[in-house]
């Protein structure tokens, strides 16, 4: 972590603490296509202010809807509500919200099966891909079997239980909602999402339900068919590979994308279930139950998700140090004990509706020391000894390897839900120092006794050389005459 | 010493001085010869029969020995301090041309772990770890490399500042080549002397100060091992031939300290490891073995191993390994011979006949048995590559491709002898020649140097450096043998008068006078040739003497023009900036290296990683202060064949390797717009050669060729070249610069296709003034989540039909982690 965005973090959540319950902004744009009738959802728009969010309602095709100005974001959250919009101004343009959201706009597509070409080109570059792709008018999520009793077919309940992704959603979705009543999803669109490892699926169909047009059911049965093996056809037509009927869990209704830089978006198949009809609502179950609709808290949650209230999760703190010391160092020696901290805090809203920062405690972090490839994968512990504010240490102590070099010390925790959670440090392993090496060994004894021995010896002999040298004088001028 | 003068002394004549001809260095030695001989002469002048030698030209009489022998001391003095003067002034081309400025590439480390040295201290020097060279092996700088030239910078650094010179490191550092070739120059004169004349000394002083075989290596800026090494070298060698000569340990000392130096300053010092053992070897087998060889190699060897093995880059090399075996042994078949000596002085014949056999054969089994044995264990590594492509020029073009991509490793071309050496390479084994006619133990060392010199240049350019110093100081033998012949003012008697000399010796006493008054009544010199016309007969005439000597000045002056224009025009290049000439003459300076290098410096983040070939990882490092992937001091080859697998392969295989080594910034040299030849492209396929050693299977060189075999970069050019990042990287919008016309690449002569190249994984960030340099950003991961194809095409403003997993999703694909 760079030591300007460690000076940044307190004061940014103290921006936060006054403003919002998002840990990020609380300036929202809210791009309203024209034709939709603004208090039809108002419980939405009021479940937004309530939450200290500043709408700012355009359209489409306004020119002043500007995303970013002088390089920084006007909006820190943007709705789009505008699946019919034929056109859009350019500062609305696919490219420029990628380019906004690149830099930190979190958003929410909200779409339904008037979603134009255009739209869906630019949702195709999340990988999105939809089911009636190429026909004009649209196709619907149906289901016979599960639909509140006074609305038709088009209008599917999916239950909580069945239908929501359950690996995906324990964080984004609260607890209340996981065990609510069913999901209204009325005239909404299906479709797949792709290999992308950042989408995250949130609900699917239910294993009932399938694809077709909605004014085929106060036809006769012929036209059923017609419908449902239309689509099949018309597949089998465009492309050369037969694609499989997308239904059940292939089917996505709602799903969640969080970009590398933990901006969240967000893709909600139905603008319909918004609705104040569906909001907090109690409808009639096919089987004339009585139950209370989930839509408000699953909306509401989703938001929540996406605007950066919920499953925030940011490194506070990273250091390392060597045994014995407190400060970071650049060069660890070989064999140093080394430790290396991380203090994570869990961004959550207090009961006044502020932002605040608490512990986030998990068991599953882990960390490598790695040059190229990971040299030592250790799993960092919680240190309850280490007394953080806000937050919660985590702390894993491993002996520097024994080769030296450039070392990072990567912590990387990827986890539905939760942010990303990536740090990097780099730090060096070096050899010993010339005085570092241990001075006597006891293996070395027979060298060390060598050559004190040869030392010695030497001197003897010279003595003993000067000596009898001394006397020998006769002999050395004989020789001389040889 | 000169060599004696063979006819006897006799009374100088006694003619009126003419002016003397020429300055007449050797003239005035002979002078001073006679005059030391005259003064030694231990028989009263009056017994030896009178014979008065016959001059070519006449010499002054009146001046006393002293005053010669002082005025010859003073001359050679101020000669040697004018050659010091000259060997320097004639390596400051590059200082005045451009500014004092570092050169080309290993000087850029030389120079940046000087400044550690002097910044930091010793201590911090020798444990220097340098994190920012081969990111992220790090280099273990303090023990992987030859300190001796940093230590001598240093050294002379602060003693300046101890005299109050406060003087900028890079200056010394500059300045270094050129003080040390004044104190070869020295040396040489000193090695040459012990060999022949001071005055062929001297010649070869003034040879090998402007030799641009050594300036190649030593101009001011070049600071590099080879600047301190000659020296080293020479001193050295003057250092032992002195030591064998006396015979005292005190020269084998400096012997030692002279070649610990050279230890710790280049890896070239193996070249004195192995010559000093086999010129005592080859005296040996000479029969030449005496106590005097004894000291001096035994002090010698004995104190040089162990300070050479102080230096931590070399530590315990001087046992274990094969080059420094043949010094070993030379040193224990000494101790043999000498304790045989001991013996056969104490024991009587016979017996010891046998004893002396049965002992040499004994230690030659038993030594032998324990070397191959050690060998086979392991503790005495074998030859290493270098080593072998010395004897085999193949050798390295086949196992590796790093050492045999070095232009200095390649064999000499025979131009380039004369380019470097002019006329001294013909009269090198004129010299040789004369070292074989006297063959004393001394001479037996030149024809021992020259032998394997003249080999090793031939293999590789680099050693022509090695070859300079025996060249310089045969050819001034033999220059100084063919000047004295015609310049020495004495005639020698034909054998004709010889013979009547001899004949009439038993005459009588008066007609022995008679002819004694004859000659001196006789003027004693004889003006001949063109000036007398007296047909004096032979080569002593003057006419003769004058074409001889004024040939070989010529010769001379013509050397100097040579050696200067050599330097001038070919060797005082930094390579670090570039000059032209405009139409109109004046120099145009190109610096698009420093441009591009303090770009990155002001640029870049501190820490971001640049890669690049590695013959710019020294620059970058120096000049940019940034990490480098792979540099100059080739030890990983591995590292290097991954960056020459980066650059030769496409996109895709590229993108992953670089985000591995979180390269932030590519670096490329490319001279197409300019016709700068050394450019990346041309060393291109050695890249793919390297990389091809490591992955044979992935990277293929004949892919990169035309299926004519041509190397091509126009329309001919394989999809494989096209597709390479280095292909890309170079030739990216360079079709732009021509407005419609063909883009010309003026390094190939070929055209370069004006299909755009697209680069998805790299940003263009920077292109220096002449394309020289050029340095792409490596793109992140898409932050979405599309790969970095997708993300050009739509930023391009292509619309997606289709998503891009949408086929693979339906028939079930998985997901994969996320790339952080």
């Amino acid at each position: 972590m760079r030591p300007t965005s460690l000076l940044l973090a307190p004061i940014l959540s103290l921006i936060a603490l006054v403003t919002a319950r998002s840990s990020t902004g609380d300036r929202v744009l809210v791009v309203l296509d024209s034709n939709v009738k603004k208090n039809e959802y108002s419980q939405f728009w009021e479940s937004l202010e309530t939450r200290g969010y500043e709408l700012t309602f355009k359209q489409p095709k306004d020119k002043d809807a500007e995303l970013v100005k002088y390089g920084e974001l006007n909006y820190d959250h943007l709705v789009m509500f505008a699946p019919g919009a034929k056109s859009f101004s350019p500062s609305l343009s696919p490219k420029s919200i990628l380019h906004a959201q690149f830099a930190g706009l979190n958003t929410i597509y909200f779409i339904s099966p008037e979603l134009t070409e255009s739209s869906k080109e630019l949702l195709r570059e999340y990988d999105l891909e939809f089911i009636d792709a190429g026909s004009s008018s649209s196709d619907i999520l149906i289901d016979s079997f599960n639909h509140p009793l006074e609305s038709s077919s088009s209008t599917v309940a999916l239950s909580v239980t069945s239908s929501l992704v359950q690996d995906n959603v324990g964080e984004i979705l609260s607890p209340s909602t996981l065990t609510g009543g069913p999901i209204i999803y009325p005239n909404g669109i299906v479709y797949q999402t792709g290999e992308n490892p950042y989408l995250i699926d949130i609900l699917h169909a239910s294993k009932t339900s399938y694809i077709g047009q909605d004014k085929l059911l106060s036809s006769d049965e012929n036209q059923v068919e017609q419908a449902v093996s239309y689509k099949n056809n018309h597949k089998g037509s465009s492309s050369s590979s037969k694609d499989a009927i997308v239904n059940g869990k292939k089917a996505i209704l709602v799903s969640a994308l969080q970009t590398r830089d933990n901006v969240r978006i967000g893709f909600v198949g139905s603008t319909e279930m918004l609705k104040d009809t569906w909001w907090n609502k109690e409808i009639k179950t096919n089987d004339g139950k009585s139950v209370k609709t989930g839509n408000a808290g699953f909306i509401s949650d989703l938001s929540k998700w996406v605007f950066q209230e919920t499953g925030v999760v940011k490194i506070i703190d990273s250091t390392h140090y060597r045994k014995g010391e407190t400060e970071p160092r650049e060069l660890y020696t070989k064999k140093d004990e080394v430790t290396h901290s991380l203090t994570l805090a869990k961004h959550y809203t207090t009961a006044n509706g502020t932002s605040a920062w608490g512990p986030f405690e998990v068991d599953d972090l882990q960390l490598d020391f790695t040059m190229l490839d990971p040299h030592i994968r250790t799993a960092l512990k919680q240190d309850k000894s280490a007394s953080v504010a806000q937050g919660t240490t985590y702390k894993a102590k491993f002996i520097a390897p024994d080769r030296h070099g450039v070392f990072k010390f990567v912590v990387e925790y990827w986890r539905p839900g939760w942010s990303y959670i990536r740090s990097s440090e780099k730090a060096s392993v070096v050899p010993l120092r010339h005085d570092e090496y241990p001075r006597f060994i006891t293996g070395a004894w027979p060298y060390y006794i060598a050559a004190c021995s040869t030392s010695i010896t030497f001197l003897a002999f010279c003595a003993l050389w000067v000596s009898l040298g001394e006397g020998d004088k006769d002999r050395k001028g004989k020789k001389k005459a040889e | 010493m000169a060599p004696k003068v063979k006819t006897p002394a006799a009374t100088p004549s006694k003619n009126t001085p003419l002016s003397t001809p020429t300055p007449g260095k050797i003239a005035s030695d002979i002078l001073a010869e006679q005059a030391t001989v005259v003064d030694n002469d231990p028989l009263p002048a009056a017994t030896i029969t009178p014979r008065v030698r016959k001059l070519a030209y006449p010499l002054p009489t009146h001046i006393s020995p002293t005053t010669i022998n002082n005025t010859e001391s003073l001359l050679r003095f101020v000669i040697l301090a004018l050659i010091c003067g000259a060997a320097i002034g004639s390596r400051l081309f590059a200082v005045i041309r451009f500014e004092s400025v570092i050169h080309e590439f290993d000087p850029w480390f030389n120079f940046r772990a000087s400044k550690v040295l002097v910044n930091e201290g010793f201590y911090e020097f020798w444990n220097w770890f340098d994190p920012t060279a081969w990111y992220p092996l790090g280099r273990t700088v303090g023990t992987t490399l030859y300190p001796g030239l940093m230590v001598t910078a240093g050294v002379i650094w602060h003693f300046l500042r101890l005299i109050n010179m406060p003087v900028d490191i890079r200056n010394v550092c500059v300045m270094l080549a050129p003080g040390f070739a004044g104190l070869t120059a020295w040396t040489t004169y000193l090695f040459t002397t012990e060999m022949s004349t001071p005055s062929a000394g001297l010649l070869a002083a003034a040879f090998i100060g402007i030799a641009p075989g050594y300036i190649s290596r030593s101009v001011a800026g070049s600071y590099d091992n080879e600047a301190i090494a000659i020296f080293l070298l020479m001193g050295a060698f003057y250092s032992w031939i002195k030591a064998m000569k006396t015979g005292s340990a005190l020269w084998g000392m400096i012997t030692a300290i002279f070649y610990g130096w050279m230890v710790a300053a280049w890896g070239g010092y193996v070249f004195i490891t192995n010559m000093i053992p086999l010129h005592a070897f080859v005296l040996i087998l000479m029969g030449r073995f005496n106590n005097r060889l004894y000291t001096a190699y035994s002090s010698w060897y004995v104190i040089g191993t162990i300070s050479s093995m102080q230096v931590p880059f070399v530590e315990f090399l001087p046992i274990r390994t094969s080059e420094h075996m043949a010094a070993l042994g030379v040193f224990g078949l000494l101790q043999l011979i000498a304790f045989v000596e001991i013996v056969r002085r104490l024991v009587p014949g016979k017996q010891f006949q046998l004893l002396l056999r049965a002992f040499v054969v004994l230690v030659f089994v038993v030594s032998f048995a324990a070397l191959v044995v050690l060998t086979f264990s392991g503790w005495i590594a074998p030859f290493a590559g270098r080593f072998y492509s010395l004897w085999d020029t193949g050798y390295a073009k086949v196992h590796m491709p790093i050492i045999a991509s070095v232009s200095e490793h390649q064999p000499t071309a025979w131009p380039s002898f004369f380019f470097d050496l002019e006329m001294l390479i013909f009269f090198f084994p004129a010299g040789v020649f004369w070292c074989f006619k006297e063959l004393r133990d001394e001479q037996i060392f030149i024809i021992i140097y020259a032998t394997l010199s003249a080999y090793f240049a031939g293999v590789m350019v680099r050693l022509m450096l090695v070859i300079t110093p025996v060249v310089c100081v045969a050819a001034a033998i033999a220059f100084s043998k063919l000047l004295e012949a015609y310049i020495d003012p004495v005639i020698p008697e034909s054998e004709e008068e010889l013979e009547e000399a001899t004949a009439h010796q038993p005459m009588s006493k008066a007609k022995a006078k008679k002819i004694a008054a004859a000659q001196q009544n006789k003027p004693e010199f004889n003006f001949t040739g063109i000036l007398g016309g007296k047909g004096e007969k032979g080569i002593f005439g003057l006419d003769t003497r004058f074409a001889v000597v004024s040939v070989l000045s010529l010769f001379l002056f013509l050397f100097v023009y040579h050696c200067t224009w050599v330097t001038s025009s070919a060797y005082s290049s930094p390579s670090v900036v570039l000059a032209s000439r405009n139409p109109d003459g004046s120099q145009n300076i190109i610096d698009d290296f420093r441009e591009a290098y303090y770009w990155i410096r002001q640029n870049t983040e501190k820490d971001s990683v640049i890669m690049s070939w590695w013959d710019y990882g020294y620059q970058i490092a120096g000049m940019a202060d940034r990490p480098t992937l792979v540099d100059n001091n080739t030890w990983n080859n591995t590292h290097i064949a991954t960056v020459g697998k980066a650059m030769s392969s496409n996109e895709d295989i590229a993108y992953p390797i670089l985000r591995k080594h979180d390269v932030d910034y590519i670096l490329v040299i490319f001279g197409g717009l300019l016709g700068y030849s050394g450019d990346d492209i041309n060393k291109f396929l050695w890249m793919v050669r390297i990389a091809q050693g490591e992955w044979p299977d992935e990277v293929q060189e004949v892919n990169y060729f035309t299926q004519r075999g041509e190397y091509a970069v126009d329309e001919r050019a394989t999809p494989t070249m096209k597709n390479s990042l280095m292909y890309k990287m170079s030739y990216y919008r360079f079709h732009e610069l021509f407005g419609g016309h063909p883009a010309q690449d003026r390094v190939r002569g070929q055209t370069i296709p004006s299909t755009g190249i697209q680069l998805d994984t790299l940003d263009e960030a920077f292109t220096s003034e002449n394309w020289i340099v050029r340095i792409y950003k490596v793109k992140k991961e898409d932050a979405i989540g599309r790969d970095l194809k997708a993300v050009t095409s739509f930023e391009g403003g292509k619309k997606l039909k289709k998503s891009a997993t949408s086929s693979n999703n339906a028939i079930g694909g998985k997901k994969s982690r996320p790339n952080m």
